[in-house]
């Protein structure tokens, strides 16, 4: 017999204050009697000074003891360990949760459960198929319906838990088309969930027994960290306690590898505390909070946050002389700009920028960068065919233009004089009209996004109005959105967003462990981020200073939940072709002895 | 005031004092002495007590001597009935209240007292006799009486000191009767013998609550000594309850054995007695009334 969860049995330290109670000499009421002198040698062998008094033999407190021994028992579910038979195919499903990762069943959980899938594998009959899905936010199917005992035990291994939560409905449903007509199949759950997994509401076709790892498990975690850059830097971090108990330890943050604050926490039971620096000292970017505490998930006491850099935009303004937008641009503290005249763009149009703006003119090759075309001449520009003058009117914003480019507008007293007929390519959508005609377009080719003004910033009056300088702001954040991954922070195994400076070729990542990856145009999401840490990404050819991301592994919030029991299996008949060992909870027994010795106790202390 | 059924006071009707002792009486009475009475027959001189009848006054000595005497003959004389009525805190004790029934047998007693022509004195005592109501003579005075009874024992004294009965005078020679629970450390023995001593008839009432002969209770308790506020820590089983039983019988064949010795009639109720039906039998088989 096992026990399936033998920190049960600490609630026999309860024995203690139970015999205590018949040893400690307790307050006694009081009766007032006529005279003490009939009971004076009654109680000289009863009274003592001390306040304890010998243990005399009691069926009451065996009784009592017996019971407690019953209850723990009961609780710490006993097992027997029985064979049972496979018929035909089995599906091994191994959850693949955060929770999996508890080394309260050492190594882990979900080691444990790799080990018992190895050998309830390995004990299947050879012409039974075997089929492994991990059991993550969604299914997988590590190896499908083999007879190869080595395949069978690769595929288990390759297996790993996860982040977040699962999905047990996605992965019962796999395993429910695995079956092969006609072929008897049984599924086996190895997982620490206690709830999701009654096989009565899964209405599957084929009997599940469910094995269980894990017991009650003490968690104090960072769910959560965030840093944020302004005037000072400033961090968040959130730590939840998952266990039943409160859990007490120092949070460490470091800065850049330097420790920075230290901050003792207490956190009751299921509760949740956030701390916050609002002055983090200046300079930092890679910020790391650790916990001190050593519990049975080690994977949640470090986390990573990073502190975005301020953003600088190189801008190249092609003109003759433009007052308006020089200045709108020189507003910008996150421009860097640079002026040059018509003639003079040639001698500096391969030094890298991130945006160049031809205002009057239209280069002779479309740069391999973003670009802004105002009052282009007519003819042909880059995606555009400008025709003749067109009488202007009021600018309205276009239904469906991007947002970003078009709140703070404020058009309701821009007007314009003249403008351009554009017939633009299809790529180009109008976001402002000007008489019906459309005045300003943007759109993206390729990696490159490009924006067509359409009338002289002189013949309108909109450069007067607060709103030109923020459109000009917010237009260059559009052509130019200048940060090479999409975010500062994702989850463990999410996918990362990477938005390439123009121009670059590849984009090398670093991960945290040393090694780097490299991507190359078009520069899908970058997917190799099961390992928590910060990672760096450098594009190439480019800048030297590179973009941070941090890359966590919360866990998800209650996501684990001790199972009372083991369900058995369920429907199905079962032919002799194989068998394998899995724990029967007996647990049941001793309730019920539990209850029989309540009995007892009521019955002896009635008597007495 | 004590609450006597009819029936039984008219049981009570029917009984007299008992007089297998001569008694010197200062009234002319139903009963022969062998002493002094009022007949023409001179007997003695005695003091002038406050109640005697001043017919019998010896005016004579009174002008020689300036002192009141009796005149004592030989014949029918009035007897004395004394009640010493215990009203130590342990008399309040018990359920029922054993001072409430020491105050109904004192009522009876009382009644049959009157009924019997006797003089009746009362007289409470705790530590020592500090209640006394002077003797009373005649059925009229049943009132007076049963209220003294009732305001005797009603509030409770200090404890129990049996040397204080040694302290009594009666008025003169007849029944003393002690009404008390005899649960007390002090020496019985001495004041009862100093009672019966004297000549007098002197008969001893033990009331006790049913829990002190049967204690019905068990578990542990802190007991409390209502008399002194002493404590006792007791684990109450089937065993101690039997050693409580053989102290008792102990303690009551002692206090028996110290009646014997001195001539002391014994009887014991419980509080808790129908003396409708059991207070007459037992005065009857003990001789304090015929």
């Amino acid at each position: 017999m096992t026990l399936l969860r033998p920190a049960a049995l600490a609630v026999l330290v309860l024995a203690a204050p139970i015999v205590a109670l018949y040893v400690l000499r307790l307050r006694r009421p009081e009766r007032p009697i006529s005279s003490t002198l009939l009971w004076r040698g009654i109680v000289e062998d009863m009274r003592a000074n001390a306040p304890w008094q010998r243990l005399r033999p009691s069926l009451l407190l065996a009784v009592q003891l017996l019971t407690l021994a019953a209850l723990a028992l009961a609780l710490a579910e006993p097992a027997v360990s029985h064979s049972q038979e496979f018929a035909g195919d089995a599906v091994l499903i191994l959850d693949q949760s955060y929770s999996m990762q508890a080394t309260d069943a050492a190594p882990t959980r979900f080691a444990q459960a790799q080990a018992r899938a190895r050998s309830i594998a390995s004990q299947m009959a050879a012409t039974s198929a075997v089929s492994v899905i991990g059991m993550g936010k969604q299914p997988s199917l590590a190896i499908a319906q083999s007879t190869d005992a080595g395949a069978i035990g690769d595929a288990i291994d390759r297996l790993h838990p996860g982040a977040g939560s699962v999905n047990v409905s996605a992965a019962l449903s796999l395993a429910a088309s695995l079956a092969r007509p006609g072929q008897q199949t049984q599924a086996v759950v190895l997982t620490d969930r206690s709830s999701g997994l009654k096989p009565a509401s899964l209405h599957l076709p084929f009997p599940v027994t469910v094995i269980r790892f894990g017991s009650i498990r003490r968690d104090l975690g960072i769910v959560g960290f965030s840093a944020n850059a302004g005037t000072f830097a400033h961090a968040l971090v959130r730590v939840e306690n998952l266990g039943a108990r409160s859990a007490s330890s120092d949070l460490n943050l470091y800065g850049d590898g330097r420790l920075v604050d230290v901050r003792p926490i207490t956190v009751a039971a299921r509760s949740t505390v956030s701390l916050t620096w609002d002055r983090l000292p200046s300079g930092i970017r890679r910020l790391e909070a650790r916990l001190s505490l050593h519990d049975h998930m080690p994977e949640d006491k470090t986390a990573w946050a990073v502190i975005p850099e301020p953003v600088q935009r190189r801008v190249l303004l092609v003109t003759q002389s433009d007052y308006y937008l020089e200045t709108a641009l020189a507003l910008d503290p996150s421009i860097a700009l640079q002026v040059v005249t018509p003639a003079g763009y040639s001698a500096v149009s391969h030094s890298p920028v991130d945006v160049i703006m031809f205002d009057g003119v239209v280069p002779p090759l479309r740069p391999s960068t973003s670009i802004a075309l105002i009052d282009p001449p007519g003819g042909s520009a880059p995606g555009v065919r400008i025709g003749r003058e067109l009488p202007g009117g009021p600018l309205t914003t276009v239904s469906g233009a991007p947002r970003a480019l078009t709140r703070y507008a404020g058009l309701a007293e821009a007007h314009v004089a003249e403008t351009r007929e554009i017939r633009s390519a299809a790529w180009l959508r109008p976001i402002l009209r000007a008489g019906g005609a459309p005045a300003v377009l943007v759109g993206a080719h390729g990696p490159d996004r490009e924006a067509v003004i359409g009338f002289r910033l002189d013949d309108s009056d909109w450069p007067l109005r607060i709103s030109f300088p923020l459109f000009v702001h917010a237009l260059v954040q559009y052509l130019a959105p200048g940060i090479t991954l999409g975010t500062t922070s994702i989850a463990s195994g999410d996918a990362l967003p990477v938005f390439p400076s123009p121009g670059a070729g590849t984009l090398l990542i670093t991960r945290p462990d040393g090694t780097t990856d490299t991507l190359r145009a078009p520069f899908p999401p970058y997917t190799n981020t099961t390992v928590p840490g910060i990672y760096a990404a450098r594009p190439q050819p480019g800048g030297t200073s590179a973009v941070l991301v941090a890359v966590n592994s919360f866990p998800p919030a209650r996501s684990d939940s001790p199972a009372p029991s083991i369900s058995r299996p369920v429907g199905g008949t079962s032919a002799s072709s194989g068998r394998v060992t899995v724990p029967a909870d007996v647990s049941w027994i001793a309730g019920l002895l539990v209850l029989f010795l309540l009995g007892a106790e009521w019955w002896v202390g009635m008597r007495s | 005031m004590p609450d006597l059924e009819p029936d039984l006071l008219r049981k009570l009707e029917r009984v007299t004092l008992s007089g297998r002792w001569q008694v010197a009486g200062s009234a002319p009475g139903p009963r022969r002495s062998v002493h002094h009475g009022s007949s023409p027959e001179f007997a003695d001189f005695r003091n002038y007590v406050e109640g005697d009848d001043l017919r019998r006054v010896d005016w004579n000595a009174y002008a020689r001597l300036d002192q009141l005497f009796l005149r004592l003959h030989a014949g029918e004389e009035m007897g004395n009935l004394s009640l010493l009525l215990d009203r130590s805190r342990s008399m309040h004790a018990g359920r029922p209240l054993k001072s409430h029934t020491a105050a109904r047998i004192a009522a009876a007693l009382v009644y049959v007292g009157l009924r019997s022509h006797d003089r009746v004195t009362l007289a409470g005592w705790s530590g020592h006799i500090d209640r006394v109501v002077p003797p009373q003579a005649g059925i009229r005075s049943l009132r007076l009486l049963w209220d003294c009874i009732e305001q005797i024992l009603s509030r409770p004294g200090g404890p129990t000191d049996f040397a204080a009965l040694g302290a009594f005078r009666a008025p003169g020679p007849g029944t003393v009767i002690v009404v008390s629970d005899f649960l007390s450390e002090t020496d019985m023995r001495r004041g009862l013998q100093a009672l019966a001593a004297r000549g007098d008839r002197v008969a001893a009432i033990q009331v006790l609550a049913p829990d002190e002969l049967d204690p019905d209770f068990s578990g542990d308790w802190q007991l409390i000594d209502v008399e002194n506020d002493n404590t006792l820590d007791v684990t109450v089983a089937s065993r101690s309850i039997r050693r409580y039983r053989a102290n008792l019988t102990a303690h009551t064949e002692e206090l028996q054995s110290i009646c014997r010795r001195a001539g002391i009639s014994f009887l014991r109720f419980s509080s808790d007695a129908a003396l409708d039906l059991e207070l007459l039998p037992a005065l009857l088989t003990a001789g304090v009334v015929q």
